[in-house]
């Protein structure tokens, strides 16, 4: 379990293109942090710096308080799970797991029993004697992890470990992985680029846009109150308008006018003067016969997808030429005029219009 | 089903007339002067006198001692030639296996030997170790030394390996580099992960990864430094001969065609137990550096 | 931008590297070749006391130079065509057809580069005796074209196996002919192939020395066994460096012109996947 620190960390490549800008995260020990974001966003560079692959251009890292930003990878208190496994094919899945212990000079005896935990925790003591070639991939992610492991690191990095594995596998390595976490109480930092993902994993995300922070927060934080548009749109479905600052009604309540109709909105946001983005999401919209006075507008069914738990309605409110989405239990009857009310805390104020 | 009878007889007869005049021409030529040089070797297909089967030939050259002397040297020779072109071409190999600035550049220099025949080698390396080459001009004009030294024709046969390896690395290095490229960047990185500094990374997964490919690269390299002629001719020792060049004396001074068979037959057999040993040897020593 | 000095190092060793490694030699071959009849070039002279091509004109008339350069480059181009003919038909079972027994085929189509060449040569030339066949041009280009095979069997298998069968399907589902089929399926992947294994082939029978010195010699001269006559007993270096010269500078250029043709070839074929 350790404690790790990235303080105003940028990594310029030599073109001058700035892959990382200033991140800063402080990770509590024993947490499982997710670093998520649209490829090419950096996170998988900076989970490499963090490793010690890639070399930074500013900025300092700290493990458990000691500065390890020039520490070489094979000396730094992490191990990784790579996204092609990464598995040394001339070895066996033991030999693989004792690699680490092996270079570390861990005694015979430590060896034997490290092994026989990480077989035990990854179920794969049947396979001890294997190439990675005979197992199927699911089976090769666990020596993988089961190598991290071995080496008893106060940090695991996973890039993006289950991106070769099919939907079924991919769930329930996920709550093995967490399970296995929580009993070892290794600091996880996580990559992926799948929301689901990150949503159902973490303590906490960090999201990330052009090598930059766009938002870190629980994963309810995240969903239910974006800080931007980018992370309103990258993350589930969102509604954006754009919403001009009317009125201050008091106790965090503010009147905003935005082309559908007028609505009430309740942020914990110090609002000025101007036009914010405001989002809100399709399943916080209640479906009446008729509009109600507060909150609501009309608008005509267009299109629809029945999802099978849910159903996916696309609308065009009365008197707008954009669309907005909802979801509903069951289908709407196409061109049919429905009233819909978004309650005032339902809404997030975005960043301000430019 | 009684039906693809014929078709199965009609492709199998179409394969073996497809490779009948490649790889048939192939076995039928080498066969056929292999099996010339055996029977040569007990006495058949004499030029002159009687043929008959005798073991005469293979006495008189198993008990001379310039076919002993023979032996030793093209081993020696082969041996440090395809162990040092395989040594210097693995780091070579490791440094150009991320392309940088110029990489380029570096290794079609070091390649081009390859394209260089192996006489115009020979004559290109006289030229510079010669009595009048330019080491010694260099060294005389400076002063360093007062009177030539003798390095074309060195009784070690410095010069020869030297020649050898010229020629011979640049095929080792592209072998090498090609295996070396196709380990993936994850599994180097994965290993430093894991504690592994550069001599353990080059010991642990570096080399079990690349054997197959230093095995060939040894194998070949042996067998062609065992049998050469030219470069011993032109730039070895004139004390010792190798084994080809022993083998056309026999033969072309002695007119001795029976003799030179034997000597082809003991080459052949040094050639592919010593490349076989060499091949064994690397893969003990790459076994015995995994741990 | 960190590394700037760690570059110009570098770069002064590719430099250094290249002086010794290919420069000078060349230089001095050059230089000797250029030596003056009149005037040797002897110790203590740093350098010759007189340039002139004198040499290169006197070996073109007074020497076999030309006939050697004239067997050379028609055995040449003659192996080369013949390699390329016998090795495709072996190539196309090796590239396409999955069959029992190929990887053992596959090694022993290996056999004549494994085997030391001068053993070849000394037993070819005392088969080719035996059975009273006297004509050097036929037994050299023979022993050439088994001795090169491996290379051309090698190349054009490769090419073979890129040929997609996804396009000759196709091309016969549109009712090609068999030609059509070829020239639509077949040839744009197998041409880079077919021009590699011609010049690596050609540049090899150019170079080749055993088969043409031990089945050659003494009346058939080749550019390498001419060379190795001023090179071995009777050392005449300034004659070597003239036939050096002419042995090494076309190969250069076919084999820097080779690896433009793979370059632009290997790029239109791959361009061509989807």
């Amino acid at each position: 379990m350790a404690h790790l620190q990235l303080d105003r960390v940028s990594k310029t490549f030599a073109n001058g293109f700035r892959v990382l800008d200033d991140i800063s995260i402080d990770v509590a020990p024993g947490e499982f942090l997710t670093l998520l974001g649209p490829s090419g966003c950096g996170k998988t560079t900076l989970l490499k710096a963090i490793a010690g692959f890639h070399a930074i251009s500013s900025g300092a890292l700290r493990i458990n308080g000691e500065d390890v930003t020039r520490v070489e990878p094979e000396r730094r208190d992490t191990a990784m799970c790579f996204q092609s496994y990464a598995l040394f094919p001339h070895m066996t899945v033991s030999e693989n797991i004792l690699f680490g212990p092996r270079q570390n000079r861990v005694s015979k005896a430590d060896c034997a029993d490290r092994l026989a935990t990480a077989l035990r925790q990854v179920d794969l003591g049947a396979h001890a004697e294997k190439l990675p070639s005979a197992l199927s991939g699911g089976q090769q992610q666990r020596v993988a992890l089961a190598r991290a492991m071995a080496m008893r690191p106060g940090i695991i990095l996973f890039d993006e470990p289950l991106s070769n594995l099919d939907a079924k596998l991919r769930e329930q390595v996920r709550f093995e992985i967490r399970a296995l976490q929580a009993e070892l109480g290794f600091t996880a930092i996580y990559v992926t680029h799948d929301q689901a993902e990150a949503l159902a994993m973490s303590d906490r995300i960090v999201v990330m846009n052009k090598g930059r922070i766009e938002q870190i927060g629980t994963p309810e934080d995240i969903y239910d109150r974006p800080a931007s548009r980018f992370v309103a749109d990258f993350i589930g479905a969102a509604n954006i308008l754009k919403a001009e600052v009317q009125e201050d009604l008091g106790s965090g309540l503010w009147r905003m006018r935005t082309d559908v109709a007028a609505f009430e909105i309740r942020t914990d946001k110090k609002l000025s003067r101007g036009s914010y983005y405001i989002c809100w999401r399709p399943e916080d919209a209640e479906v009446q016969e008729a509009a109600s006075a507060n909150n609501s507008f009309l608008a005509k069914v267009t299109a629809q997808a029945f999802q099978g738990n849910l159903t996916d309605v696309i609308l065009t409110p009365t008197g707008s030429t954009g669309t907005c989405r909802i979801q509903v239990r069951r289908p709407l009857p196409l061109g049919t005029q429905v009233a819909i009310t978004i309650p005032p805390e339902r809404f997030s104020v975005l960043e301000a219009v430019q | 089903m009684r039906a693809a009878q014929p078709a199965r007889w009609r492709e199998t007869a179409g394969l073996l007339l497809l490779l009948l005049p490649g790889l048939g021409l192939i076995v039928l030529f080498i066969g056929t002067v292999i099996s010339m040089a055996v029977a040569q070797s007990v006495g058949y297909f004499n030029f002159s006198g009687p043929s008959g089967f005798t073991l005469d030939f293979w006495h008189k050259q198993l008990t001379s001692p310039i076919l002993r002397t023979s032996v030793l040297y093209s081993l020696k020779i082969a041996t440090i030639s395809a162990i040092l072109s395989v040594a210097l071409a693995y780091p070579l190999a490791l440094w150009l296996r991320k392309p940088f600035p110029g990489s380029g550049a570096i290794s079609a220099l070091l390649k081009a030997p390859m394209m260089v025949p192996g006489l115009v080698a020979a004559f290109l390396l006289v030229n510079v170790i010669a009595f009048h080459g330019i080491i010694n001009e260099t060294l005389l004009g400076l002063g360093i030394t007062s009177k030539p030294l003798r390095m074309q024709n060195d009784r070690f046969g410095f010069a020869v390996i030297f020649l050898q390896v010229w020629k011979q690395l640049p095929f080792a290095l592209l072998l090498l580099s090609a295996a070396v490229q196709s380990i993936h960047d994850d599994l180097l990185n994965a290993a430093r992960d894991l504690g592994a500094g550069a001599l353990a990374r080059f010991r642990k997964i570096v080399l079990p990864l690349t054997l197959k490919s230093m095995q060939a690269a040894l194998i070949i390299i042996f067998i062609g430094a065992a049998g050469d002629y030219s470069f011993q001719v032109v730039a070895g020792p004139t004390r010792s001969s190798s084994l080809a060049q022993h083998m056309y004396t026999v033969q072309r001074e002695f007119g001795q065609w029976n003799e030179a068979a034997v000597v082809a037959i003991v080459l052949m057999a040094i050639a592919l137990t010593g490349s076989i040993l060499l091949a064994a040897a690397s893969q003990l020593a790459v076994s015995w550096g995994k741990k | 931008m960190r590394n700037k000095p760690l570059q110009v190092i570098l770069f002064a060793l590719l430099a250094i590297v290249f002086f010794l490694w290919l420069f000078v030699p060349f230089a001095m071959a050059l230089l000797w070749s250029l030596v003056d009849p009149d005037k040797p070039w002897s110790y203590p002279d740093l350098f010759p006391q007189k340039l002139s091509f004198r040499r290169w004109g006197d070996m073109w008339l007074t020497t076999s130079l030309p006939a050697a350069i004239g067997n050379s480059y028609l055995l040449a181009p003659v192996v080369a065509f013949l390699t390329l003919l016998l090795a495709a038909p072996t190539a196309y079972a090796f590239g396409r057809i999955p069959f029992r027994g190929k990887a053992v085929a596959q090694m022993l189509s290996l056999l004549p580069l494994v085997l030391p060449s001068f053993i070849i040569a000394l037993f070819f030339t005392s088969l080719l005796y035996k059975l009273g066949i006297y004509n050097k041009f036929a037994g050299i280009v023979l022993g050439h074209v088994v001795l090169f095979l491996p290379y051309a069997i090698r190349i054009l298998t490769v090419s073979f196996s890129q040929v997609r069968q996804d396009l000759i399907d196709a091309a016969r589902d549109l009712g090609a002919s068999p030609w059509a089929r070829f020239s639509a399926a077949y040839l744009p992947v197998l041409r880079p192939g077919i021009l590699a294994a011609l010049i690596i082939v050609f540049i090899q029978s150019i170079e080749e020395f055993a088969i043409a010195f031990v089945l050659g010699s003494p009346d058939f001269t080749t550019v390498p066994t001419i060379l190795y006559s001023y090179l071995g007993y009777n050392f005449v270096r300034p004659n070597a460096a003239v036939v050096s010269l002419v042995l090494v500078v076309p190969n250069v250029i076919l084999m820097l012109v080779f690896e433009r043709l793979l370059k632009s070839e290997g790029a239109a074929v791959s361009g061509g996947k989807g």
